[in-house]
């Protein structure tokens, strides 16, 4: 069975055929993104474009795309997106739904979250989001980027904060980038100085903490549970669209909310689920 | 006021006026760099002192090389640069951080006594794109 929900950001798709008692369901966010080419005015080989694109941001120095290097930009892009975020959660499915048997034990998948990212030129084809891309020159090292503007070099591993200690803090703005086309915002909205309402872009939203700032959605690389809500959602739209399964319809009292893992759970047996043990490792002959 | 555009005049003028400053403090350059850190107060609070003449450039000189000195030492640093400062008053300045889909405008107070400058704690701003 495979089942797909289409949302404004991406696509889900619930995919039930590799099921077994060992393999959970694929869950998977498909997102299309769409590149323009921004090039120096006049078709010129050099130029300069502004940071935010706006009237009134710093020149920047560019260059003009050749064919080769955007085609080669555009795969380095998805290839090292879809990488950092393609199975790197799973969904704890305690809903018991898309119950399976195998033989005469009943198993209950969990959820194994894919991402698929797939680039092309906006020109043509649909996408989910469109982005314009500068190529900087060589000797510029930052552009003012943002969500639908981003540049050559946002794929560099850069300092995009500093610890309590001074030490800087890397991240890949594009990774970053992906994180809220997924609808993710920053790390610390709804804490001090970055209210839920209003501009979540303050500096405090990027956290103020070494443990906030280091998140994907501050300055750094790592992912936590919460950078998996997108495929719970998905995973919950897909279960509340399900008529109740013939194999098995856990009582109201045996359901919990599905949570994010961010280590592999296996598919349980019925009597695994109904006692809420977590399967982290296969036993001998599942 | 201090302009951002073009952006060689801005350079050349931030390192004469670095050079500039260092003749109108009693600190030693690795001191100011130390003071804005070591001196964050509750906000509006005095974060940072310097001895200055009393003549409008040098104040303002020292008034910038201490924004500098905050600005290198602040944990936010990252981004693009400083994009602009610009005089609000006499004792203000107004400081343009480009970041990652945002500008933060960041204005810093100064207290003028005789021969002395005091920076309060800065106030931000963030211009979003």
């Amino acid at each position: 069975m495979v089942l797909r929900k289409r949302y404004p950001r991406y696509d889900a798709f619930l995919d039930t055929r590799n099921c077994s008692s060992r393999t959970n369901l694929d869950l998977t966010l498909e997102m299309r993104m769409g590149f323009r080419p921004i090039n120096p005015a006049g078709g010129a080989n050099t130029g300069t474009y502004n940071d935010y694109g706006s009237s009134s941001g710093t020149p920047r120095q560019i260059v003009k795309w050749t064919a080769a290097e955007w085609n080669a930009w555009k795969a380095s892009f998805c290839s090292s997106a879809q990488a950092y975020w393609d199975a790197k959660f799973w969904i704890d499915n305690r809903q018991g739904a898309f119950a399976l048997k195998v033989g005469k034990d009943v198993f209950i998948p969990n959820g194994y979250c894919r991402f698929k990212l797939i680039g092309s030129d906006a020109s043509a084809g649909f996408h989910h989001h469109i982005i314009d891309v500068v190529r900087l020159a060589p000797s510029e090292n930052w552009f003012g980027s943002h969500s639908t503007l981003y540049d050559s070099k946002d794929t560099n591993l850069v300092p995009k904060a500093y610890d309590s200690k001074g030490k800087p803090i890397l991240q890949r703005a594009h990774v970053h980038e992906v994180g809220h086309l997924l609808g993710l915002g920053h790390v610390a909205i709804g804490q001090r100085g970055c209210p839920v309402t209003g501009d979540t872009n303050a500096s405090p939203c990027y956290g103020t903490s070494d443990q906030d700032k280091k998140s994907v959605m501050g300055g750094g690389m790592r992912l936590d549970t919460i950078h998996g809500t997108a495929w719970l959602g998905a995973f919950n739209d897909f279960v509340a669209a399900q008529p109740q399964s013939p194999i098995y319809a856990p009582a109201p009292a045996k359901k919990r909310a599905p949570q994010v893992l961010m280590r592999r759970a296996y598919p349980r047996t019925v009597a695994e689920f109904e006692a809420g043990t977590l399967v982290t490792k296969l036993l001998p002959g599942r | 006021m201090l302009h951002a555009t073009p952006l060689g005049r801005w350079r050349s003028f931030l390192t004469i006026a670095a050079i500039a400053v260092a003749g109108c403090s009693d600190r030693s350059a690795a001191e100011n760099l130390q003071a804005p850190a070591a001196a964050e107060t509750a906000k509006g609070a005095p974060m940072a002192e310097q001895k200055c003449e009393n003549d409008p450039t040098s104040r303002s000189l020292c008034m910038i090389r201490m924004i500098l000195d905050h600005v290198a030492q602040d944990p936010d640093r990252a981004g693009g640069g400083i994009s602009e400062i610009k005089a609000a008053s006499s004792t203000s300045y107004e400081v343009a951080l480009p970041k990652e889909g945002r500008i933060v405008h960041r204005t810093y107070s100064f207290e003028v006594k005789e021969g002395s400058i005091r920076m309060n704690a800065p106030t931000e701003r963030v211009e979003s794109f």
